[in-house]
């Protein structure tokens, strides 16, 4: 029952963090699920669905489809779907939990589906059981496999790894990308990059990871090309003075670290998802892994100051604490933004 | 690597030819035997009759499995596995091969064990996505098929050489052929040799009967084991060549 969430919605999902990484690009993507899964991402999940014309399609996956096995019918309703636009870079097949359970072979599907189209065809076997963290990175991982190339490292040039609206409203990432174009470096991959960056992703001579997706992403970019990173969110700054510093600061882990260092305060960190990365100053984050450890965690009389999602403020049950409350799109979707002081507001202008 | 599996009717032989093709290959090579049964007695003859306990079992009793708690050295050093399955009658038991596969690539089983050659012995008919697994790109390269000629195994086999065709197009494993082991029914050879025309493979080997097999398998043993030097025990030697060559032969 601990990971039961009582007063929490559930936290933004892997496959919404494939279709999420993958949303800028020229690209067919079809959630394989009967609809609400794709309704969780595109209602939920995805601020930039709205009015947009991208092709985020629902397989319609039914029991009488899940009983026969037949992926055929899914097959002509992708090709149907090219229809709309016959020629997408790539074709992504992103799973959910029905899936999951009949066992079905993504690779074999994408497979089936390359040959029958001709279009470079992903798999990606996601159930719904993991954090959106893992979606992106697995995103990522399967461009850089099947595109990036081991190109030389050139000076000036940097990716932005983890950048997607889960983590980042629009305003925040337009300053991050200023930020880093006003220190005279030029960005090959970021939110907004497709096909051609990914295949130059080795020629950043640094990876910037803004988020724990972009840390996952980036260590495996690490191993692959040998590109250093620096888990670090460009131009941030905090502008709020804390009388108390008995702060208890949960967010994603590397705005939580940018925010206490802009502090100057000696905050705990209360990280919401696993560990990912190696590096020493994560030592100490307090990893909570589900709602339970979340009530006790910001109820500690440890603290005086609580920095979290507005809903995660809504779990402290003293009334003498600080609150500030910090949307995360992950975490409470747009409740959340029009709740909170958002992340761009404690950022400079 | 090379892993291969070996599908066909229930109670066709399955397990026996598998444990003792492992324990004949073990002589040459370092040999996985993965048994995908919930029955999870593929590899009790290569374990003096020992039960182990399964990977389902495991994680349904651990929070935390690692590979001590699911592999074990049986005869000839052959590193056994059992996936195991549900309760009977409840539960999914192709789910529950699907799961105790993922759970031996997430201890990356092959990786730390290094086996030259894996043998997937698979239950019986391809009746879900769950006992394709072993087929799956990525696990098993060939396929042997296992029939008598008896008309029951040859629909069987007839059922697992479709299925391989039509997976061809996901990247599924080759259809090796038919291994024939003989029950000396009325024109046993004849029977499965149309059989395997009409499914577009060959009779690659033949399994003679010998009681001393039988009687091995009251020892909990192979007959590689048991009976060393006999007829029976040589019969595996020889397929043990043929797995050996016609997988150098894929590689090549």
């Amino acid at each position: 029952m601990a990971q039961l969430c009582v007063y929490l919605p559930p936290f933004a999902p892997d496959y919404s963090g494939v279709c999420s990484a993958l949303f800028e690009m020229n690209a067919l993507i079809m959630i394989h699920d009967a609809a609400g899964c794709t309704g969780n991402y595109t209602g939920f999940d995805e601020p930039r669905w709205y009015g947009s014309t991208k092709q985020i399609y629902c397989s319609g996956l039914r029991k009488n489809n899940a009983i026969s096995g037949d992926e055929g019918v899914f097959i002509n309703r992708i090709k149907k779907a090219l229809n709309d636009n016959p020629r997408p870079d790539f074709i992504a097949l992103v799973g959910s939990p029905v899936p999951m359970v009949i066992g079905t072979d993504f690779a074999g599907f994408a497979a089936e589906v390359q040959s029958a189209t001709g279009i470079q065809t992903f798999g990606f076997a996601v159930d719904g059981t993991k954090y959106y963290t893992d979606g992106y990175y697995r995103a990522l991982k399967a461009l850089a496999e099947c595109y990036a190339e081991d190109c030389p490292r050139q000076s000036g040039v940097v990716n932005i790894l983890g950048a997607t609206p889960l983590d980042f409203s629009p305003d925040e990432y337009e300053r991050m990308v200023r930020a880093v174009e006003s220190g005279g470096k030029t960005i090959n991959f970021s939110m907004s990059g497709g096909i051609a960056q990914i295949r130059e992703l080795a020629r950043a001579e640094i990876n910037l990871a803004v988020s724990e997706s972009g840390l996952l992403t980036a260590r495996y970019l690490e191993d692959k090309f040998g590109t250093p990173y620096k888990a670090e969110i460009p131009g941030f700054l905090f502008k709020r003075q804390l009388a108390k510093t008995n702060a208890l600061i949960i967010a994603d882990r590397v705005a939580a670290h940018a925010i206490r260092d802009r502090l100057g305060a000696d905050a705990a960190i209360g990280a919401l998802f696993p560990q990912s990365a190696p590096e020493p100053e994560f030592a100490e984050d307090i990893y909570l892994p589900n709602e339970a450890a979340i009530i006790k965690e910001v109820n500690s009389t440890k603290y005086d100051t609580i920095i979290a999602d507005p809903l995660i403020c809504g779990l402290v049950k003293d009334g003498g604490k600080t609150l500030i409350p910090l949307g995360h799109y992950a975490v409470s979707g747009k409740q959340g933004q029009r709740q909170s002081l958002a992340l761009s507001n404690l950022i400079r202008k | 690597m090379h892993k291969i599996a070996f599908y066909g009717k229930g109670g066709i032989g399955k397990s026996t030819i598998t444990s003792n093709l492992a324990a004949a290959l073990s002589k040459r090579l370092r040999v996985m035997q993965i048994g995908c049964d919930p029955k999870a007695d593929s590899t009790v003859n290569l374990l003096d009759g020992r039960k182990i306990p399964t990977v389902l079992d495991q994680l349904r009793e651990k929070d935390r499995v690692t590979l001590g708690d699911i592999v074990f050295e049986g005869y000839g050093g052959v590193i056994c596995v059992e996936s195991g399955g549900p309760t009977p009658g409840i539960g999914c038991a192709g789910l529950g091969i699907i799961t105790a596969f993922e759970k031996l690539d997430e201890l990356n089983a092959y990786g730390v064990y290094t086996p030259d050659i894996v043998l997937y012995d698979v239950l019986g008919d391809v009746v879900c996505g769950g006992f394709a697994m072993p087929m799956r790109k990525g696990y098993a390269d060939t396929v042997y098929i296992v029939t008598s000629g008896e008309k029951m195994a040859l629909f069987a086999a007839s059922n697992i050489a479709r299925a391989l065709k039509t997976f061809a197009k996901k990247g599924y494993a080759r259809n090796g052929g038919f291994i024939l082991n003989r029950r000396n029914v009325k024109d046993e050879e004849d029977l499965t040799a149309e059989a395997a025309l009409e499914s577009e493979s060959d009779i690659v080997f033949q399994v003679g009967r010998s009681p001393l097999v039988q009687l091995a398998e009251e020892r909990n043993k192979t007959v590689v084991e048991a009976f060393p030097d006999s007829d029976a025990a040589k019969e595996f030697e020889t397929l043990a060549d043929l797995i050996i060559s016609d997988f150098e032969e894929t590689v090549r």
